[in-house]
């Protein structure tokens, strides 16, 4: 019988790495992230889903001068334009599997830069936001870097109303430093590849399933559809499909499809949700993209009263249907808006609608990892 | 008619008037073997479009949330409604009942009919009220095993005395949805 010694520092050291796994809870398991590309990023020209008209070229540049501000080497321009031409992509909201790779051998980049601008008001007070991530340019497609800004000028109004912003270029240079720097830090490989945003525990979900099914000792893919828009709100199905893509990646525990490779299989097998997801459907995507959850939703209220100095309100309800079983392994309700808990000088309110749908998300998808919350 | 009589008869019909739900169940059912459940489309008599869909969604998703059933995704169902070809998906017959239960392999079908949903006015004051009643039947023989209906919100005293509009919708219709479960689960 072999015998077992264990001296008093192996036993310490063995000890502390048992502390230290317990202590830092199932994130720490969480899928490791690649490195940080090297090399040049392909800057696709931005899509506008606020919903109303901006000055593209305008926005285009400022993203563009934000990210050189940074020292981000970037392909844009003209190339990026050839790029599109040859290879007819007209939407540059996503890029799939075939257009990673041709962006990454043609262009000579390493990750290919998709901005979304998810609410634009030039008015006063006026209202920002922006989204962006980072795909890689490869045969993957995988998102490596996703992050999100949104202000209104009266976010913080201060002392005498002298913190307001009155001017949008102000007000989107914010927005963009904000991106850009977290950008820059990703490529340094000192700054996370997804960040949650903050404070979301006054907008938790207010029903919700989970079924113990859903493991949270392991890491899934996850493919996002687009929500069902109730509502008269433009594009507010893809924004909230957005949200979930960047808070997933943001809890470590989820990896999520790059929508734009999801948005090429459906188009190519012509499947179409009208009505919401099916289980025949759900299997079908998830063949397709190689993901173990499906996320799918309804989106019921989006009521973004811009100027009004009333707060934004949302309601949707999301899903997950599991690969196995085909079965749903967790949904949510949740319906918030922007002033919910707050009682004295309007202290953590929350004005923008990317702001609040951002915290709602991120309460949702914490809850898909608490098995403890599985009943309200 | 005696005196007491009478008083009795306004006992009872004051009680009556009060109650906010009825209920029926069938005795003979074994609500056990109901496993999943399949909540097709509200029947919608109030003025807001999509307020059925509303309370369908926070019924199947309260319902699931129980953990005694499993209830198919709203999307599922949709395609079974589809595939049956049910001409009024909200009131199905009982040969459409036993029909997509065979398509959705679902144990029991959930209707509803939502009868009121939104404001209610009452001299001056104002406040959010739901009414809605819901049917379960069985798909293996397309009968009615349970039945229930609920009445949440409206203007109360203190609306009355002090205003302030009552409840938030969606927190009535919650009420109303536990009701309804409270009612099931009983």
């Amino acid at each position: 019988m072999r015998s077992v010694t264990c001296s008093s520092s192996s036993f310490a050291s063995a000890a502390a790495a048992v502390l230290i796994a317990a202590c830092a809870g199932p994130r720490a398991a969480a899928l490791r992230a690649p490195p940080s590309p090297k090399g040049p990023l392909a800057l696709l020209p931005l899509v506008n889903l606020s919903g109303v008209s901006i000055p593209v070229q305008e926005i285009q540049g400022a993203v563009e001068a934000a990210l050189r501000g940074r020292g981000v080497a970037l392909v844009s321009g003209e190339r990026i334009d050839a790029f599109l031409a040859l290879h007819r992509m007209r939407y540059t909201g996503g890029i799939d599997r075939v257009d990673a790779r041709a962006a990454g051998e043609e262009l000579g980049v390493s990750g290919v830069l998709i901005t979304t601008v998810e609410t634009y008001a030039a008015g006063s007070p006026p209202r920002a936001g922006i989204a962006m991530r980072l795909v890689s340019a490869d045969d993957a497609a995988q998102i490596r870097w996703i992050a999100e800004a949104a202000r209104a000028g009266d976010d913080a109004p201060g002392l005498l109303d002298l913190g307001i912003v009155r001017d949008y270029p102000t007000l989107q240079a914010d927005v963009l430093g904000h991106i850009s720097a977290s950008l820059a830090l990703y490529l340094d490989g000192k700054g996370p590849p997804a960040a949650a945003c903050p404070g979301g525990g006054r907008f938790g979900p207010k029903e919700l399933f989970r079924s113990p099914q859903l493991d949270v000792g392991r890491t899934y893919s996850v493919a996002v559809l687009p929500f069902v828009n109730e509502t008269q709100r433009r594009n507010a199905g893809d924004l909230m499909a957005l949200q979930f893509v960047r808070q997933l990646e943001a809890s470590g525990r989820f990896h999520a499809v790059e929508p734009g490779v999801l948005r090429d299989e459906l188009l190519r097998f012509r499947i179409v949700m009208e009505g919401g997801v099916s289980l025949d459907s759900a299997r079908i995507v998830l063949d397709l993209v190689q993901a173990d959850l499906v996320l799918a939703g309804y989106l019921r209220e989006y009521d973004d009263p811009a100027g009004s100095g009333a707060a934004p309100r949302l309601q949707f309800t999301a899903l997950l249907l599991e690969r196995k079983n085909n079965e749903v392994v967790w949904e949510s309700t949740s319906y918030s808006q922007g002033d919910d808990g707050v009682f004295f000088f309007d202290a953590g309110l929350v004005r923008t609608m990317p702001g609040l749908a951002c915290r709602m998300v991120r309460s949702a998808v914490e809850a898909m990892l608490e098995p403890g919350r599985a009943r309200r | 008619m005696r005196k007491s009589q009478l008083s009795r008869f306004c006992l009872v019909a004051l009680l009556a008037g009060c109650a906010a739900g009825r209920r029926y169940q069938d005795k003979s059912m074994d609500f056990a073997a109901v496993r999943t459940v399949a909540v097709v489309p509200f029947q919608n008599l109030s003025q807001l479009t999509t307020a059925g869909e509303r309370v369908r969604d926070v019924f199947s998703n309260m319902l699931l949330s129980t953990g005694a059933l499993y209830v198919l995704p709203s999307g599922e169902v949709g395609r079974g409604i589809n595939r049956a070809g049910l001409a009024n998906p909200t009131a199905p017959s009982k040969e459409e009942v036993v029909n997509l239960g065979k398509l959705l392999a679902a144990d029991a079908v959930v209707t509803g009919v939502l009868k009121e949903y939104g404001e209610v006015r009452s001299g001056n004051s104002s406040a959010n009220a739901i009414s809605v009643s819901v049917q379960m039947i069985e798909t293996a023989t397309g009968k009615v095993v349970w039945a229930a209906s609920t009445t949440q919100g409206g203007v109360g005293f203190w609306d009355r005395l002090f205003g302030g509009g009552g409840e938030p919708m969606n927190k009535v219709t919650e009420d109303a949805v536990r009701d309804l479960l409270k009612q099931l689960f009983r």
